[in-house]
């Protein structure tokens, strides 16, 4: 009878294999591009959002969609970085191909980044950034994940001495209100919050605070706040 | 004895399922909206033509299974063939939700006889030119006055199994009803498209011509008689994604594909890199590597249409003289045979009235027009291979320059490594993030277009060259990685005349055809016009949505030939019912 079951399965299988699948999904997908990437080195701390690849989605700016990548964005540099799993190659792609990206299961949650254009204070032009998407209804919150180098570390490492440029996670929340205003914080507080904003808001900022409780210390009381403004 | 029956039982579902497996070939795709196959059916304006007119065309995709409009495939293909098996016409149609229409015009200097036109789409090809909608029309010379080709027109060559006619014959219970049942010459004429009292609302989509009726029957093939009797009616077939079924929807826009050949054994080669690229003042790339059959595809974005695109095979490693064989989707192994048949008189008359008319209206040129409505223009949405370039420099910048090799020289900044070996130059770049001299030589691009080498240009003066990108680094596309591109812009399209590579093809990509309607004088008769008025067309409207019960057909006129005329509506409703009505009407 096992026999007649190892036939069986030999027969399953052979048909599957005769009947070679295509995927035009697949044989039309659109390639990503960009350049080499070379990771920053002497460094101490995080420059990646994300420790481990993460398996993700991403739209092109031609609208189209590539799936299944494995990303993880360096926030020192503001870069995507692309895992090619067949030869191991990081490529840093490029920025302006790309509209949006999401990390499929980032801590068990979907974390979607897009690409927008900004007049960054420490920049002369507006430029292109990647922004995590916090919220996004009449007003949107957007929170550029940015990791700077604050000083740095000298050690004697062997007797010889080193120098490691420190990385520091440096949030800038973005918040669009339904004005079409946006105002700019780096630290999510009551009153850091109410001091960016004009009377009109500061007003209905407190009511919404007031009413919801919120303690105004967490990301999750500011996307809470931002997706209940009108 | 139970553990038995069990095992048996087992045994017996795993073979089913094996062999249902082996049979059905596996549907590997998620996006497509069911695997059902696509019939086609052309709605034209009348069955007689003379050449010089228009002859217009309204084409209903549907699903196989539900008849409902087609949600698959985005583009069809029509094609007009003599009873020689000449092709007249071979037109790309751009479907949306299932539809679309157009004109073609009969050009003056075809002969008499017996035409076919047949139309489908990429997905149907898999089914094999049986499924193919094909439609026989006579199309007789303005000055042939034997019409012995007569003889070839089958009457019965269109005819379905039933008769259509009015008070809801067809699937639906529709009535089109004129204000009038005789009109005199220059009349207006009003439509209705009624449905019964009591009939729930009907969404449809329409089509309506108003022609001079043929003498003996009517010899229209009606939507729902074709549907009736097109083979493979099972509502059970399946078309799977497979070699076999190697011709994929073209769901999202057309599909290019061909073969690599090796030109020395006449076999396919495997694996081979494709490159894909278009004429341009941007360099654009697109790559695909073909399979085990030596076959490959690309996907055709809208940027292609109306620009000169070019295939080429960039790497060959085992020097072999290969070959880009692209498949003609209009080729056909069908031939047309026309059916010889007994000469009818009546439609003799009929014809040679016709002539008299066309003839009388091109004097005038008062023959009605086809009016686009619609066209396909190309997108600005380019597959660029970068961004920014590290360096662009215009040479009209600096003083003029024989050519490129001054050019690299005095110009171009030194990440740009230009020698020459055995008269022959070569290049290389530097990696600005490496600082090193890459050993390959980069990518080199004229005009948009993907090039094999730097000696293709090196004649180039600063007269020719507009301005020269540079992107100092590897460079990754998809898998492939370029150690650096080079791409030169010239200020007069030098890529016409070079040969990209050895093996590379230029195909001139068409846009679509355009949607265009029927234009005929749709006011009361104008007194000042001297132009005359024997159109034996009265109307053609190929898009008319009904979304009530009720529905109104703009309005029209007759013209000044009198006799009978047929209106004949198709169409198919929202829930895949085919509709199928006529009515006549007299002009005196």
């Amino acid at each position: 009878m096992a026999r007649v079951f190892l036939y069986l399965i030999l027969i399953y299988f052979g048909a599957d294999i005769n009947g070679q699948t295509i995927n035009p999904d697949s044989i039309f997908e659109p390639r990503l591009s960009g350049e080499m990437f070379h990771i920053r080195t002497g460094v101490r701390g995080k420059q990646f959002y994300n420790d481990d690849w993460a398996a993700s989605n991403i739209k092109l700016s031609t609208g189209e969609w590539v799936f299944n990548k494995k990303l993880k964005y360096n926030g020192l540099m503001d870069e995507i970085i692309w895992l090619q799993t067949d030869s191991f190659r990081q490529i840093k792609l490029e920025k302006h191909f790309i509209d949006e990206f999401y990390f499929k299961d980032y801590s068990g949650k979907l974390v979607r980044f897009k690409r927008i254009r900004i007049k960054l204070s420490q920049l002369i032009d507006s430029s292109d950034i990647f922004v995590e998407v916090l919220a996004e209804n009449k007003a949107l919150l957007y929170v550029f994940r940015n990791i700077k180098i604050e000083g740095t570390d000298n050690v004697i490492e062997g007797g010889e001495l080193y120098s490691y440029d420190l990385l520091v996670p440096r949030p800038l929340y973005i918040l669009n209100l339904p004005d079409g205003e946006t105002v700019y914080f780096r630290k999510i507080r009551r009153r850091i919050l109410l001091n960016t904003l004009n009377d009109n808001y500061k007003t209905i900022f407190r009511d919404i605070i007031q009413h919801n409780h919120l303690i105004m210390r967490t990301e999750d009381d500011l996307t809470k706040l931002t997706n209940l403004l009108k | 004895m139970l553990v038995t029956m069990k095992l048996k039982l087992a045994i017996y579902l795993f073979i089913v399922s094996a062999l249902y497996n082996f049979n059905s070939e596996t549907y590997a795709h998620s996006t497509i909206k069911g695997n059902t196959g696509e019939r086609a059916f052309l709605h034209i304006d009348r069955n007689i033509y003379i050449a010089g007119e228009n002859l217009f065309f309204k084409l209903y995709l549907l699903d196989e299974n539900s008849y409902k409009l087609s949600e698959i495939s985005k583009i069809a293909y029509l094609t007009l063939r003599s009873r020689t098996n000449r092709s007249i016409a071979q037109i790309r149609l751009k479907v949306e939700n299932g539809i679309s229409y157009g004109s073609l015009f009969l050009s003056d200097t075809l002969s008499s006889g017996p035409y076919q036109l047949t139309v489908y789409t990429n997905w149907m090809r898999n089914s094999g030119e049986e499924y193919f909608f094909n439609k026989e029309i006579f199309i007789a010379n303005r000055f042939d006055k034997e019409l012995s080709a007569l003889n070839l027109f089958s009457h019965d060559a269109n005819r379905g199994n039933d008769s259509i006619k009015q008070s809801g014959a067809g699937a639906i219970s529709m009535k089109i009803i004129p204000d009038k049942t005789e009109y005199s010459k220059g009349d207006k004429i009003k439509l209705e498209i009624i449905f019964p009292e009591n009939s729930r609302e009907v969404l449809a989509n329409l089509s309506i011509s108003v022609f001079e009726d043929l003498p003996g029957d009517d010899i229209n093939l009606s939507l729902r008689s074709y549907l009736s009797t097109m083979p493979g009616n099972s509502g059970l077939r399946k078309i799977a994604y497979t070699e076999n079924g190697r011709f994929l929807p073209e769901e999202k826009g057309e599909i290019i594909s061909g073969w690599v050949i090796d030109q020395g054994s006449g076999g396919t080669v495997t694996n081979s890199c494709i490159f894909l690229s278009a004429e341009d003042s941007v360099v654009n790339l697109q790559y695909n590597f073909s399979d085990v059959n030596g076959f490959f595809r690309f996907l055709l974005k809208d940027y292609y249409y109306g620009k000169d695109i070019v295939f080429s095979i960039k790497d060959n490693p085992q020097n072999k003289k290969l070959k880009i064989l692209l498949e003609d989707k209009f080729e056909s192994n069908h031939n047309y045979k026309p059916v010889n048949n007994e000469s009818n008189l009546a439609l003799k008359d009929y014809i040679l009235k016709s002539q008299d008319i066309v003839n009388i209206q091109k004097i005038y040129d008062a023959v009605y027009k086809a009016d686009i409505k619609k066209q396909f223009k190309s997108s600005i949405i380019c597959p660029k291979l970068y961004y920014k370039p590290n360096y662009s420099i215009k040479p009209s910048d600096f003083i003029p320059l024989v050519d490129f090799v001054d050019i690299a020289r005095e110009i171009l900044p030194p990440q740009l490594r230009l020698t020459k070996q055995n008269a022959r130059y070569n290049i290389s770049m530097a990696d600005e993030n490496q600082h090193l001299y890459m050993n390959e030589e980069p990518v080199i691009f004229l005009d948009g277009v993907l090039i094999d080498n730097i000696n293709q240009i090196i004649q180039l003066g600063s007269d020719k060259i507009r301005r020269v990108d540079l992107v100092c680094t590897r460079y990754n596309y998809g898998n492939l990685v370029f150690p650096g591109i080079l791409a030169i812009y010239s200020s007069s399209k030098e890529i016409k005349n070079i040969q990209p590579f050895d093996n590379s093809i230029r195909l001139k990509l068409e846009k679509f055809h355009p949607y265009s309607v029927f234009t005929t004088r749709m006011h009361s008769r104008d007194s000042s016009s001297v132009n005359p008025d024997f159109r034996q067309l009265l109307y053609w409207n190929p898009n008319i949505d009904i979304s009530s019960n009720h529905t109104q057909v703009p309005e029209f006129y007759t013209s000044d030939h009198s006799g009978n005329y047929i209106i004949r509506v198709e169409g198919i409703s929202t829930d895949g019912i085919p509709i199928s009505v006529t009515a006549k009407i007299k002009v005196k």
